[in-house]
């Protein structure tokens, strides 16, 4: 038996296709045949018919056809299904066997070349003798055949030929031998194909004729030959449907034979085949779900039959094998289409297929551990005569025994011997592994990464068992991880436990020194008595001495790991073991922790690095040592102590080198930060714990950063959450858990011992110099040296601030745009303790809105730390918002003479600008001066003096100017005419003399200058007396370049009498003027109106009387008539 | 002895089992290794599940994954806490609704676990009360009349990581591990019989 025994026999595998035999081609000497031959076989694709085709000489001898059985009634079946009908229907007897001759319609030697194929056909004829095999001829012609019918010499002779033969005119085909062979060929082997399925047809029938003779009792196995045979003639004929149904009616039948120890094989190796065709079939009809239901089923009924106690493991082997062919078959299905899912992939399958491998593996070890004096049976039970078996499924020293009771126990007993001793030569790891990795690839594609890892951890233990260490390590150390970071204790102890085997076996120190560790740490669920033993070995390996061998190991294992340990010992030199712990969880926990977040260099760095040991017993350590970023620190940072070897063990629970199970060790460190560092971080990078010797075999562990391992975030979360209420402990002892780790400090600068005051008086004006008093007074108690300022506008603030924005030390004089924002360093000498000193600084802020200010001071101080004495650098700054607002308001109108508000001027016609100062500061401002510079389009009346020099204004207090301006006719342009400007010579009432004052000139807006035809003014008193005369002049002035016609009228009035020319027309010349004289009377006392004056412009009828009485007064103060006496009163006065 | 069924579970940040217990003790690791791969199958049911009707969702995960001889099921609450049993395929008197309501009940008694002020959350889980609350909800959820099946039945729980902000109910949630065991079934003697063991 080969180990391969479980195995579906190829035959089964295969897809059926009808076969058909070629005769009288002679493809190695013909070239013609040659190339027929090649269009047959070369190049099937899917599109041609199924059919496996085969050349054999014509004489060739096929298998002989037993004689038909009449009746089946003394007829005792000896088996199911021989082992050779499947091949011989596939490859043995063919449904077709094909005649070529080469024979041309136009032979002249026709006669002989037609009884020379006729012969031919009579050979193959005889040979197939019973057989319902059919005969074909192809006729190979080198000329091309003419359109049926029109050669009617070649139907005759076809005919004739047919009839020769014994053919059916369908049997007999003709292949010009031409440029389109391949085409003929793809006709020629469409006919063959129907020809084949009539084959398989009437062999179905033959089949199914056998059934009436059957009898239940005694023809159960030809119940089942039969069916299976039907299904596979129906496969071959390639009726997949048909063939599914009788092989499912075949899967029933095989389950109704009885079943006994003595047969239990053969029914299931039947039942076997018999679904894997029905779920190859079922896959093939994309019904995936039916397949696996027969396959559920399948398994559900074989699972519990056994069969021999003795040979159990063949069972294990058949079950893994039935697994194994469903995952293939699921896989294949795959590859063509059939999308699976996460819970239904061909994994499933393979790993429970590896599962019963196992389960063989197990069952072989126990049954098949014979003596090694037992020898294997002689003769060999498992050797037929002929080498393979007569039926599927039967025991080679019993074949076709159907009786249930064993006629010779001695046989059976040597064959029994003889398979279980073969089957200790199997190498069932190998089996395993490739089915477990089989399963890895289905799961990875298939999303389901801890059922990967899981048979990853089976894989590795497999490679374990099959003593391959490397490999086992490799793949238990991939999946550890995993196992690690999903908190997995349990079954992350179970992986380490079978990696420390390997590495101990392999005397892989640096593997089994790490996997030591995590053994004997708080993550491992070991038990304590196995913790102390890994410990034991590790403190041994650490004193260059062999560890005991692991439990359960193989006997010789330990022998080959014993020597190379020794020679391990005997090479040893140094070796020191780094192992970074972050990535796992060894049995020493680390916290690092600085007292405070920050130092300020004048105080020495302090920081306690905590130690706890999760192993069962105290352990030395011989040196702990803190690296930080930066370097120079790490050599204050180290604990050492000189301890020989030997005395790892001794004096365990004092010293402080020692680690007691369960406490927390504090261990203090401090050193005095260096001066360049201020402002800086320091970070510890990383911790590193030493065990064992440095000068011979040590392990470094080491925690990156402030501690902490692949547990320890988790369990920090944990315990900050934690309402437990932690235990007393004695003085001086910390729980674990309530340490929080810091790793990183910053050093600051010493504390500044000063004090700085800021005097002002806000909000600060526009452009004023803004007075700034900064007091710096000493505290300290030694003299400071090297005192520098840095005043002005704090950096960080709206860019546009620093172009605003101006600072000097000197008041006396305005500053302008090329003074800083912020001046730096100005030295301003030493101070002794208790002194102090002023500082005046000067701002000017051209905008208004808030602004920071900042004044910063420092200073060198010595100082004394630790007895080294250093210079510390210190400083402290002070910042202000200062606000700025506008001093003052101005607000310019024009009016006109008459003190109404203009929209516009009149060319060359007098008006007034009038000024209007409001002060918003809440100080009190002096007006040094005002000035009105005019624009060279406007002209003043009378002299521009200013009204308001040297008035105090104090808040909401305001000051008005008025001048009297006029402006020459222009043009019309376009937006108004400048005006000019308005300065403001002004300062603080409370500044003192030497600050400048400041000017601040405001633009007057344009205004409109209009041209009028005509202007009139008039002249008169500024009041009127009733009952005296009132003499009134207007003076009509042409601003025209044209003669003027004008209508003068005066409107009476009741207040007045008087004289003049009521009603004129006259002409007035360009740039001249005409003087209207009147004389008023008035009658009554009062505010009267006058006498309206009617001006009307022939040429411009838009000048009109309203716009007249802009210019002229329409009303008069009339007082009442005096008396003598009060004048000759007033006179005296 | 039938084989009796263990069970746990576990979440999606952190699934660490908050407890495990499997009845009987035997091959104790091989159930280990059962729960942590169906976690597989609740992530994807997880993750299928999307933020969508987070408040109407089913609780229950039903049949997480087939083997030859156990059926694994799954629950998983709002807060990502999973619960996973492993029951023994043969035991056909423990169909999907009964599955259901063990989960509801062992969920009850993860409440109230929860509500115990001493209990830090994500820490492992040992209690005894929930162990014999377990057994008493199980006797209430098989009346006698259907209880042939079951003679005596244990659990406990187990977890991961939890997360307070239950409310927000994210995704990287906490994980809980829970067990049901069950002890021996169907011995004839008892046949008909509910006892607690």
């Amino acid at each position: 038996m080969s180990p391969t025994q479980w195995d579906f026999p190829v035959e089964l595998c295969c897809r059926p296709m009808a076969f058909v035999t070629l005769t009288g081609l002679d493809v190695v000497y013909n070239a013609v045949h040659r190339a027929v031959w090649d269009a047959f076989c070369a190049n099937r694709r899917a599109d041609r018919v199924p059919i496996s085709f085969k050349v054999l000489p014509g004489d060739h001898e096929y298998p002989k056809c037993r004689p038909k059985r009449t009746s089946y009634e003394w007829y005792i079946p000896k088996g199911i299904l021989k082992t050779g009908w499947m091949n011989k229907h596939l490859n043995l007897v063919p449904a077709l066997v094909v005649v070529f001759y080469e024979l041309d319609w136009d032979e002249p030697q026709w006669k002989e070349k037609q009884s020379e194929c006729a012969t031919r056909v009579e050979i193959v004829r005889q040979s197939l003798q019973g057989r319902n095999t059919k005969v074909a001829v192809v006729l190979i012609q080198k000329k091309t055949p003419l359109p049926p019918g029109e050669d009617v010499i070649a139907s005759e002779r076809a005919a004739a030929l047919c009839n020769a033969c014994e053919l059916s005119g369908k049997s007999l085909f003709v292949l010009p031998h031409t440029d389109h062979l391949v085409g003929y060929i793809i006709r020629l082997e469409n006919a063959f194909y129907e020809h084949a399925q009539t084959y398989y047809y009437t062999e179905i029938r033959r089949v199914k004729s056998h059934k009436e003779f059957l009898n239940k009792t005694t023809h159960q196995l030809l119940f089942v030959r039969h069916q299976f045979k039907i299904a596979f003639f129906s496969e071959l004929k390639q009726d997949t449907q048909n063939a599914l149904k009788n092989y499912r009616t075949a899967y029933n039948l095989v389950h109704e034979l009885r079943a006994h120890e003595t047969n239990i094989l053969e029914i299931k190796t039947m039942a076997g085949f018999i679904n894997y065709k029905i779920c190859r079939l079922c896959f093939q009809h994309n019904t995936p779900l039916d397949a696996i239901a027969q396959f559920r089923k399948h398994v559900d009924l074989c699972k519990k039959k056994i069969g021999s106690a003795e040979l159990s493991f063949e069972h294990a082997a058949w079950m893994s094998k039935q697994f194994q062919a469903f995952g293939d078959l699921f896989d294949e299905a795959i590859k063509l289409g059939l999308t699976a899912i996460q819970t239904q992939n061909p994994g499933f399958y393979y790993q429970q297929a590896a599962y019963y491998a196992q389960e063989r593996k197990q069952l072989a070890k126990a049954l098949c551990h014979h003596e090694p004096s037992v020898t294997y049976p002689s003769p060999d039970p498992l050797e037929t005569q002929t080498g393979v078996l007569d039926f599927y499924g039967q025991r080679s020293w019993r074949q076709g025994i159907l009786s249930f009771d064993l006629s010779d126990p001695e046989k059976e007993k040597a064959g029994i011997l003889a398979v279980q001793l073969k089957e200790r030569s199997v190498v069932h790891s190998e089996i395993i592994i490739t089915l477990l990795s089989n399963a890895v690839a289905q799961f990875k594609k298939y999303k389901c990464p801890r059922m990967k890892s899981h048979l990853m951890v089976q894989m590795g233990e497999e490679y374990y068992y099959a003593k391959d260490y490397t490999k086992a390590l490799k793949l238990l150390d991939y999946v550890m991880c995993d196992y690690r970071s999903e908190g997995w204790w349990t079954l992350l102890t179970s992986i380490l436990t079978t990696a420390l085997k390997c590495s101990y076996l392999m005397a892989q120190l640096k593997d089994y020194i790490t996997y030591s560790l995590e053994l004997l740490g708080r993550a491992s669920t070991l038990k304590d008595d196995q913790k102390s033993r890994i410990e034991k070995n590790l403190i041994n390996v650490l004193m260059n001495e062999s560890p005991d061998p692991e439990p359960d190991c193989d006997i010789l294992a330990v022998k080959t790991a014993q020597k190379l340990w020794a020679d391990r010992i005997s090479l040893a030199g140094s070796n020191v073991f780094t192992i970074g712990v972050q990535d796992f969880v060894p049995f020493v926990q680390c916290k690092a922790k600085f007292h405070a977040p920050s130092f300020h260099v004048d105080v020495p760095v302090q920081f306690d690095i905590y130690l706890k040991a999760d192993c069962p017993h105290p352990i030395r350590f011989s040196k702990l040592c803190v690296s930080f970023n930066n370097q120079e620190y790490n050599q204050f940072c180290v604990i050492e102590e000189a301890s020989k070897a030997s005395e790892v063990l001794e004096n365990l629970t004092q010293g402080k080198m020692c680690l007691v199970p369960g406490k927390t060790r504090k261990f203090l460190f401090k050193f005095v930060a260096k001066t360049e560092d201020v402002g800086k971080k320091i970070e510890i990078t990383s911790v590193d714990l030493v065990l064992g010797n440095e000068a011979g075999r040590c392990v470094v562990l080491s925690w990156q950063g402030g501690g902490g391992d692949a547990a320890s975030a988790q369990e920090a979360l944990q315990a900050s959450r934690s309402f437990k209420r932690r235990p007393k402990l004695a003085a001086g002892e910390v729980h674990w858990d309530s340490v929080v780790g810091q790793a990183s400090t910053m050093i600051i600068s010493r504390v500044p011992n000063i004090s700085v005051h800021l005097r002002h008086d806000p909000p600060a004006l526009t452009n004023e110099m803004y007075c700034l008093l900064v007091t710096v007074e000493s505290h300290e108690k030694t003299p400071i040296r090297d005192v520098k300022l840095t005043a002005g506008l704090k950096p960080g603030q709206d860019a546009n601030l620093t172009q605003k924005t101006h600072v000097t030390l000197h008041g006396t004089e305005l500053c302008d745009e090329s003074y800083p924002a912020l001046l730096t360093d100005i030295p301003v000498g030493d101070l002794h303790p208790g002194e102090q000193l002023e500082k005046m600084l000067y701002i000017r802020c051209g905008t208004v809105g808030s602004r920071m200010f900042l004044v910063y001071v420092s200073y060198l101080i010595n100082t004394t730390i630790e007895e080294k004495e250093i210079i510390c650098k210190c400083h402290k700054d002070e910042t202000v918002t200062i606000e700025t607002v506008f001093p003052f308001d101005v607000a310019v109108k024009f009016v006109s003479t008459k003190f109404e508000h203009l929209e516009r001027v009149y060319a060359d016609i007098p008006f007034l600008l009038m000024t209007d100062v409001l002060s918003a500061s809440p100080w009190a401002l002096t007006v040094i001066s005002s000035e009105l510079r005019l624009a060279p389009s406007m002209m003043p009346v009378d002299q521009l003096e200013s009204q308001l020099d040297k008035v105090v204004l104090q808040t909401g207090e305001s000051a008005s100017e008025c001048f009297c301006l006029r402006c020459p006719s222009t043009g019309n342009v376009e937006g108004g005419v400048a005006t000019g400007h308005y300065i403001i010579s002004w300062k603080r009432t409370s500044a003192t003399e030497n600050i400048p004052a400041i000017s601040t000139v405001i633009t007057l807006p344009h205004v409109i200058v209009e041209n009028i035809p005509l202007h009139v003014n008039a002249d008169l008193p500024s009041f009127g007396r009733v009952r005296e005369s009132l003499p009134v002049k207007y003076h009509l002035q042409n601003k025209t370049d044209l003669v003027q016609d004008v209508e003068v009228s005066v409107e009476p009035s009741d207040a007045f009498m008087f004289s003049g020319l009521k009603q004129i027309r006259l002409r007035i010349l360009p740039g001249t003027e005409q003087e209207m004289l009147y004389n008023f009377y008035p009658l009554m006392a009062g505010y009267q109106q006058l006498p309206s004056l009617n001006i009307n412009l022939l040429r411009f009828p838009n000048f009109t009387n309203q716009l007249l009485r802009r210019f002229i007064p329409t009303s008069i103060f009339v007082k009442p008539q005096g008396r003598l006496v009060d004048d000759a009163s007033i006179a005296a006065v | 002895m039938a084989v009796p069924l263990p069970g746990d579970k576990t979440v999606v940040a952190q699934n660490y089992p908050l407890y495990i217990r499997s009845v009987p003790t035997e091959s104790e690791l091989k159930f280990h290794y059962m729960v942590h791969t169906s976690l597989d199958v609740v992530d994807e049911k997880i993750s299928a599940m999307g933020k969508a009707l987070v408040d109407q969702r089913e609780l229950y995960l039903g049949l997480l994954y087939p083997t030859e001889d156990y059926k694994v099921y799954g629950y998983v609450t709002n807060s990502k806490v999973k619960f996973v049993m492993v029951v023994d395929s043969s035991n056909t008197a423990l169909r999907d609704n009964e599955i259901r309501s063990m989960f509801r009940k062992l969920h009850n008694s993860y409440t109230d676990v929860m509500c115990n002020p001493f209990y830090n959350p994500g820490d492992r889980i040992q209690s005894r009360t929930l162990v014999v609350l377990g057994t008493m909800t199980r006797q209430k959820t098989l009346p006698p009349s259907q209880g042939q099946a079951v003679t005596a039945c244990k659990w406990a729980v187990l977890g991961g990581t939890w997360r307070r902000e239950i409310s927000k109910g994210d995704s990287a949630g906490s994980s809980f591990i829970f067990s049901l065991l069950q002890g021996p079934t169907r011995t004839p003697d008892h046949k008909g019989s509910v006892s607690l063991a």
